[in-house]
């Protein structure tokens, strides 16, 4: 099976794209970049190619109708909510069509190019963004290749303005490729292992459950979506990068976050961003409240069609919420270490409903959390020892990985070196990226 | 410094998988006849061509299990990678039905043949030498134990039992079982013969370990468990074979199954040089239900056992006290065998399974046709 992260991506597709970018005229590259985001649809999903292509000329058929009534806004708003209706109603469709069974598969980057769409109409609608002389500049933003897995989501006013001459300077190249690779390891190696992890922790028999295993499992289903968004949302900074195009960091340690609302701007911050952007502000209270509400909704629905994701996005906005609107004043006085602990409490709670299958599952993982079907809460007979201990010591590594690349240590220890000694900080980060490429290759062999 | 490391990761990234593809290009990537380029799997099959032509593959992927091992993970496929060695877990079956029906079917064959009868069960590596498995794992190891001593109990007073784990555990320093591959080694087996001979031969003077030579046949043996677990830094293993010297015998070993077979010797060594090493000890059992052996032992008494693959390492000692010893694999045997083979002829019948097969499989129950 292919993936991005994969031995094919890694040493066929991805350099033979790179150097084909490359060699292209800067006046075409971006033409260049369509076609090569195009043939590699055809080659990953040949099937699904035709949805795409079709998604994206039903936004640019609306986005010509928009200027061809440019001066009537109600025509204006029709084909807003046209393209709104037609990525929903494709959202929807794909969902039911899978669950019957009549589909193996979604079509690659259903999500991606379902919003994208909407976002670049939005935007025009809203005169943020110019009219389209061609629809190469809405096609490449909505199927750019390596943002068809999961993003990151951002307004297309400001990706279209970077398509003009895309030419990437050798820092680009560099910085790109070791973002890239850094993301690649993250998804094809660090998520995998992790979500491996939860499963075998999950599975442990119900004599051995307790409080600290239920944890155990949670942290490690929050580890492993961390590390499969925010790898694949590297993995296209990366490649947009090496190809001169600046897209924004959607994923920032959002394990640290301070406070609920602080931890919406730091997971998959783009999503967030395009459902508050469509989501009119309104200085009504109630209103602003809905916003929240919808946004959170919005944000677990776009990480998929399941009842799970949307409770957990609404669980979340429940807090945020509450931080926002009826505890600001108190919330502001807490110090950032209690906010940071609390937040961090919520969330992992929300991975509970994130990382099961249904409602039903979800509470009884959160029972488990909280060891409220047996006796005292963490007092189960036994806390560590037996199968979980095993699961655990033949992980450790693992999870130290894991932890300490969840949060800023690093990040921070390298910028202090960059700043006191900048020619061995970027030798460290050469090496660390051709490490990671060889232990890819290896995991992967 | 800091555009030369930012070029130099991204030359890396261009002219690495140029080199790689360069050194897998000798033997050309094509599509599998039946695949097209459009049919969206021309990546993934490009990605297993990569992975197969991977120059240093097999460096890498050490590289990638000692990381592994580093890490923690001492298990692959149900298999525990101890150091040099390695010793497969033990699944325990979900119900208890199948090691029932084994223990109904022997205590049925001892009442209705009316022949002395003896139950052996073998513990497997994991239960012997779990003191050598990764930290905490022996929590999640079945106990073989008390499973053995469960199904003895059910069958103290109207069969046999021999309980050869106490013999086993004590010695477990020693080389009872195969590092790589899933058996004991005729180490082992004289473990269990001594025990076996405390048991069934009662009065009959059984020789020490002193009382034979040891000819090592094959050093460099890697078994079965090689290939399902992905380390190959496990020590191979030695294979060798013990023979009498103080009253040396001579034996006819007859093997009917799929083709029959005679040879005069307890130990063909000559399947060492054809790849069949382990087919030294008896001939091995693949593709045979029965192997008789005669020997010019002064005894007159016979014996029958019904056994596995773990009686090829205690057979060869057992046959210096019986005249005629019969193994027979009840899973191989087919409708001529269960004609051929006439039980009452014998003077004792021995069931001797390790633990994995009378839970897994219903062995001791096709016996149960020679009573019809």
């Amino acid at each position: 099976m292919h993936t991005i992260y994969g031995l094919s991506f890694l040493y066929a597709a991805l350099p033979v794209a790179l150097a084909a970018f490359l060699l292209t005229p800067p006046v075409w590259r971006s033409g260049a970049l369509l076609l090569l985001s195009l043939g590699y649809y055809l080659l990953a999903q040949p099937s699904m190619l035709l949805y795409t292509v079709s998604c994206i000329a039903i936004d640019w058929a609306a986005l010509l109708v928009m200027e061809r009534f440019d001066d009537t806004p109600p025509a204006r708003r029709c084909c807003l909510a046209f393209s709104a209706l037609k990525s929903a109603g494709v959202l929807v469709w794909f969902e039911v069509t899978l669950r019957e069974g009549r589909l193996p598969e979604a079509p690659l980057g259903l999500s991606v190019v379902a919003i994208s769409g909407v976002w670049c109409v939005y935007e025009v609608y809203k005169r943020k963004a110019p009219y389209l002389e061609t629809p190469v500049p809405l096609a490449l933003y909505c199927c750019f290749f390596p943002r068809l897995y999961s993003g990151p989501l951002m307004p297309y006013s400001e990706f279209a303005p970077q398509l003009e001459t895309p030419s990437p300077s050798i820092k680009d190249l560099g910085k790109g490729a070791a973002i890239f690779i850094g993301g690649a390891v993250k998804t094809g190696i660090l998520s995998i292992e992790l979500e491996a992890l939860a499963r075998s922790l999950r599975a442990v028999p119900e004599a051995e459950q307790s409080a600290p295993v239920a944890w155990c499992a949670v942290i490690a289903i929050a580890l492993g979506a961390f590390y499969r968004f925010s790898g694949y949302t590297d993995m296209a900074r990366g490649v947009g990068r090496m190809m001169g195009l600046l897209i924004p960091e959607s994923f920032y340690y959002p394990y640290q976050s301070a406070g609920v609302e602080d931890f919406f701007e730091r997971f998959h911050s783009g999503a967030g961003r395009f459902f508050r952007a469509i989501l009119p502000q309104n200085a009504a209270r109630g209103r602003e409240a809905l916003r929240v509400f919808l946004a959170g909704a919005g944000l677990g629905l776009f990480l998929g069609l399941r009842v799970n994701f949307l409770i957990w996005g609404l669980y979340l906005a429940f807090f945020a919420f509450l931080e926002g609107f009826v505890l600001k004043g108190a919330v502001k006085k807490i110090p950032t270490p209690f906010k940071r602990i609390y937040t961090f409490f919520i969330v992992m709670i929300s991975f509970a409903i994130f990382g099961t299958d249904s409602p039903g599952e979800a509470a009884a993982l959160i029972s488990d959390m909280f060891d409220l079907r047996g006796g005292w809460p963490l007092a189960a007979e036994d806390t560590g020892a037996g199968l979980p201990g095993y699961i655990l010591s033949s992980n450790w590594l693992l999870i130290v990985i894991s932890l300490l690349f969840a949060t800023s240590v690093f990040s921070l220890l390298m910028r202090s070196l960059r700043s006191r000694l900048p020619k061995l900080a970027a030798l460290v980060s050469a090496a660390v990226s051709l490490f990671l490429l060889f232990a890819l290759t290896a995991y992967s062999a | 410094m800091k555009r030369l490391s930012q070029a130099a990761v991204a030359l890396l990234l261009l002219f690495i998988p140029a080199f790689f593809l360069r050194l897998t290009a000798r033997d050309g990537y094509k599509l599998p006849p039946e695949r097209s380029i459009l049919d969206g799997g021309a990546l993934g099959e490009l990605s297993n061509h990569i992975r197969e032509n991977l120059p240093f593959k097999e460096r890498l992927r050490e590289m990638s299990l000692s990381v592994r091992a580093f890490g923690g993970q001492r298990e692959y496929n149900g298999i525990f990678i101890n150091g040099d060695e390695l010793i497969p877990n033990l699944d325990p079956p979900t119900t208890d039905s199948i090691t029932r029906e084994n223990q109904e079917a022997i205590l049925t064959f001892s009442e209705e043949m009316e022949i002395a009868t003896f139950c052996m069960i073998l513990p497997t590596a994991s239960a012997i030498r779990q003191e050598r498995l990764p930290p905490f794992s022996r929590s999640r190891l079945f106990n073989q134990k008390q499973y053995i001593e469960d199904v003895y109990s059910h069958m103290t007073g109207r069969v046999t039992v021999v309980d050869v784990y106490q013999v086993l555990f004590n010695a477990r320093e020693q080389y009872l079982y195969y590092r790589t591959e899933d058996g004991l080694t005729s180490l082992g087996g004289f473990y269990v013969y001594t025990e076996l001979g405390r048991r069934m031969l009662e009065g009959i003077r059984r020789p020490s370990l002193s009382d034979y030579d040891v000819e090592y046949v094959l050093d460099g043996y890697q078994g079965n468990l090689y290939e399902h677990s992905p380390f190959n830094n496990a020590r191979a293993d030695i294979l060798s074979v013990y023979r009498y010297t103080e009253s040396p015998r001579e034996y006819m070993v007859e093997k009917i199954g799929e083709e029959s077979k005679i040879w005069h010797t307890l130990y063909p060594l000559h399947a060492a040089k054809i790849g069949k090493p382990m087919n030294i000890y008896l001939g091995g059992m693949e593709g045979y239900g029965i192997t008789t052996v005669t020997g010019t032992a002064p005894y007159d008494n016979s014996l029958l056992v019904f056994g596995d693959h773990t009686a090829l390492s205690y057979l060869p000692f057992l046959c210096d006290h019986y005249r005629t010893v019969t193994l027979v694999d009840l899973f191989q045997l087919d409708a001529e065998g269960y004609e051929s083979l006439r039980v009452e002829d014998y003077s004792a019948a021995l069931f001797a399974y390790s633990v994995e097969s009378f839970m897994h499989n219903n062995y001791a129950s096709l016996a149960l046709r020679f009573l019809e």
